[in-house]
């Protein structure tokens, strides 16, 4: 009877491990271009910070960040197309930036459902304060931080 | 959370195995009869995982038949075949952004090994460990899935039913006791490791018949199965 017992005793407790790890908490936002925001004036990677920033999607009447400071920013994509098209405002200056990504439909998990992944492959911009644009990593992925393009400021 | 009745339910049930087993063989001990080996035959039984599972998720229901066939005196036959059927209520429209179906059927097919040697008379309980293959074939779809975005709108659509199929190994572990004669109840514990799946689209299965959960490469079950002893070319003593 003990092998009986211990064979018990052992399905209890690899029944609880698996109740206690099953919860899993879903992510939201995690569709946009991180772009880190670099002097143009020196020849190494310098941060730099953009005052009086805003910015609005093309088409849309609610901006993503209206009249802040900022040193990085945060770039939702349109799930509905593979072209997204951003107006940054600096003070009384402009520039577009537009981001082209190849769009991937991802199951992440049973508690979690669909979300979209990107893959970022060209991004043009307009040069009245924006120098240049380097894609860093392409890929926008659930659950992923990393800095996805650098923005050369004048 | 969920899932709290599911493993009381299962301490219970091993509960009355274990006491079931210590009574049969209590009972069986006063006869002067030895156990030279496993009585030979085929049994033919419930696997109640299905039917108890449904009382704690209403929006699954599954059931299956198991057979048990002796081979030799330790090793037996097993097989199991049962279907599933899955389609999510609207309790849980809001925790999850997408509605979900799925109909599907399994086989399992294996070799379990009896290592219960006792020199107790007339007693046939078992305690098996084996491997099994199992195969699942199942067509799934989702009539609708929302993602959300704030800010350029959200993005909602839908995905057609399509097949798939899964192929798995199954480690069984577990007793099995006679209850009364020839009326056999036991459980198992199963460690199910994913070996192959042929979906060619995003939608990852809810669950898969028979083995659990679909996006893990790596599931534990348990089975309790209630079955009826068929036996052939041998006298039961």
């Amino acid at each position: 009877m003990n092998l009986v017992k211990y064979t018990f005793l052992i399905s209890i407790l690899l029944l609880t491990a698996i109740a206690c790890s099953d919860d899993e908490a879903c992510l939201s936002n995690q569709h946009s271009v991180q772009a880190q925001l670099l002097s143009a004036w020196w020849d190494t990677d310098v941060d730099t910070t953009l005052t009086e920033v805003t910015v609005i999607g093309l088409g849309q009447e609610d901006s993503v960040y209206n009249n802040e400071s900022v040193s990085e920013l945060f770039l939702p994509l349109n799930f509905h197309t593979d072209t997204t098209v951003f107006v940054i405002s600096a003070k009384t200056l402009k520039d577009t930036l537009r981001l082209v990504a190849k769009r991937e439909l991802d199951f992440i998990s049973r508690e979690c459902g669909y979300i979209f992944s990107f893959d970022l492959d060209t991004v043009i911009h307009t040069k009245t304060f924006i120098d240049s644009v380097s894609i860093i990593y392409p890929k926008i992925k659930y659950g992923e931080t990393t800095e996805n393009i650098q923005l050369y400021i004048y | 959370m969920a899932k709290l009745p599911k493993i009381f339910s299962s301490i219970f049930i091993s509960f009355l195995l274990i006491q079931s087993t210590v009574n049969s063989q209590n009972k069986e001990s006063k006869n002067l009869l030895s156990r030279d080996s496993n009585p030979q035959g085929i049994t033919l039984g419930l696997n109640l995982e299905g039917p108890i599972g449904y009382l704690f998720d209403k929006d699954k229901s599954a059931f299956s038949m198991v057979t048990h066939i002796n081979l030799s005196s330790n090793w037996f036959f097993r097989g199991e075949a049962g279907f599933e059927n899955l389609t999510f209520s609207d309790r849980h429209a809001e925790e999850r952004n997408y509605q979900y179906q799925s109909n599907g059927s399994f086989l399992k097919a294996g070799l379990l090994y009896d290592f219960f040697n006792v020199d107790e008379p007339g007693n046939n309980d078992n305690i098996f460990i084996g491997l099994s293959y199992g195969f699942a074939l199942q067509e799934h779809g989702s009539q609708s899935f929302l993602i959300k975005n704030d800010y350029w709108g959200d993005y909602q659509a839908s995905m057609t039913n399509y097949f798939l199929q899964t192929h798995w190994l199954e480690l069984i572990a577990g007793p099995r006791t006679e209850i009364m004669k020839n009326l056999y109840m036991g459980w198992t514990l199963n460690i199910r490791v994913k070996v192959f799946q042929d979906n060619s689209k995003a939608l990852i299965p809810f669950s898969i018949p028979g083995y659990g959960s679909g996006d893990k490469n790596i599931n534990l079950g348990f089975s309790y199965i209630i079955e009826y002893f068929i036996p052939w070319n041998k006298k039961r003593k």
